[in-house]
């Protein structure tokens, strides 16, 4: 929109600009600002268009409030529960839960290779492991001697 | 670019103090805030019932997720509106309709008694007006023109670019201006 054609610049491109960018000619691209200047010094149909603009912005500005009920305000601070469970809650699922998160999946990997390291002793082994153990033959030695 | 007032740290203060428990921070959040979040739910909805259901539900949640809220990367204002915002969105897909038949219930003739006829029947028009627009023009135009968002703030609160927010905002205003002033949009 801002790279056009000067010749372009229209009664169309003006309203699309005017509702684009509004009243304030400060706030539209410069390039367009000076076309804009242009178009309203020359056309009378443009500066009837930017007052019904300016118009427009001033009945929106001056539209009435719509203003809560009176006791709306104090049913809302009186509704809410003790800060002290929801905030934990809050504050639990808001903040806690990645380190929770990280420390469970720490522990149920340190488990799960605990349990996949422990590998029942081959039987055979086991059996000559009990020999070895119980063998007359073997004999602490007498470190005194 | 935002600027901080005393204002938004007063927000964050009263936030801080919100996520401790301290009722007394969040009602003076509530009262700082629920006319301004109030009047753009009612406005978007077209209903008083639904703006205080909505309201309610907005500031109950600041009340739970307050610890969440991130100060410095939006002001408590614009994060309360997000909050709003989406719990209107989420109304709106729920019940998938919007509302168009203008403004159902009585003009608040309360806010300027003096106001002259001519100028209620405009407002009444324009009100019916932006009731029409659709549901992200209309939150657009609201929270620019009429909640004094800047238009990044307002980007931030549709959760859209910058770029999207202005075609939303020059469709409503284009929509608004040929609405009420139709017969004075001749060519040359």
């Amino acid at each position: 929109m801002s790279n056009m054609d000067p010749g372009t610049f229209d009664l169309s491109t003006f309203g699309e600009n005017l509702d684009r960018y509004g009243i304030d000619m400060d706030r539209w691209p410069p390039e367009l600002r000076t076309q804009a200047a242009g178009l309203l010094e020359t056309s009378e149909a443009a500066r009837r268009m930017y007052d019904q603009a300016m118009q427009l912005t001033t009945l929106l500005s001056q539209l009435p409030e719509k203003a809560a009920a009176p006791g709306l305000g104090s049913r809302i601070v009186t509704g809410v529960p003790p800060q002290a469970w929801s905030g934990v809650v809050e504050w639990f699922t808001a903040a806690l839960w990645r380190p929770a998160l990280a420390a469970a999946l720490t522990l149920a990997f340190g488990f799960a290779l605990g349990v996949y390291q422990q590998q029942p002793l081959d039987e055979d082994l086991a059996d000559e492991l009990s020999l070895l153990a119980f063998s007359p033959a073997f004999e602490e030695p007498d470190y005194d001697e | 670019l935002a600027v901080r007032t005393n204002n938004d740290e007063q927000d964050e203060a009263l936030l801080a103090g919100i996520t401790t428990g301290d009722r007394r921070a969040f009602e003076q959040l509530v009262s700082g805030h629920l006319d301004s979040i109030h009047s753009y739910l009612y406005r978007m909805t077209g209903s008083r019932a639904d703006a205080e259901d909505l309201a309610q539900e907005a500031f109950f949640r600041v009340w739970r997720k307050a610890a969440t809220y991130q100060p410095g990367r939006v002001k408590v204002s614009t994060w309360i509106h997000t909050i709003a915002h989406n719990l209107c969105v989420d109304m709106f897909r729920r019940h998938r309709e919007s509302p168009t038949d203008g403004f159902p219930e009585q003009p608040d003739e309360s806010t300027d008694p003096a106001r002259v006829a001519s100028d209620r029947e405009q407002q009444r028009l324009l009100e019916t007006a932006i009731q029409r627009l659709p549901d992200n023009q209309r939150s657009a135009l609201l929270l620019c023109q009429v909640r004094g968002f800047s238009n990044a703030q307002a980007a931030d609160i549709l959760g859209i670019n910058t770029r999207a927010l202005e075609s939303l905002l020059a469709r409503a205003r284009g929509a608004l201006r040929s609405g009420l002033f139709a017969n004075g949009e001749e060519s040359e």
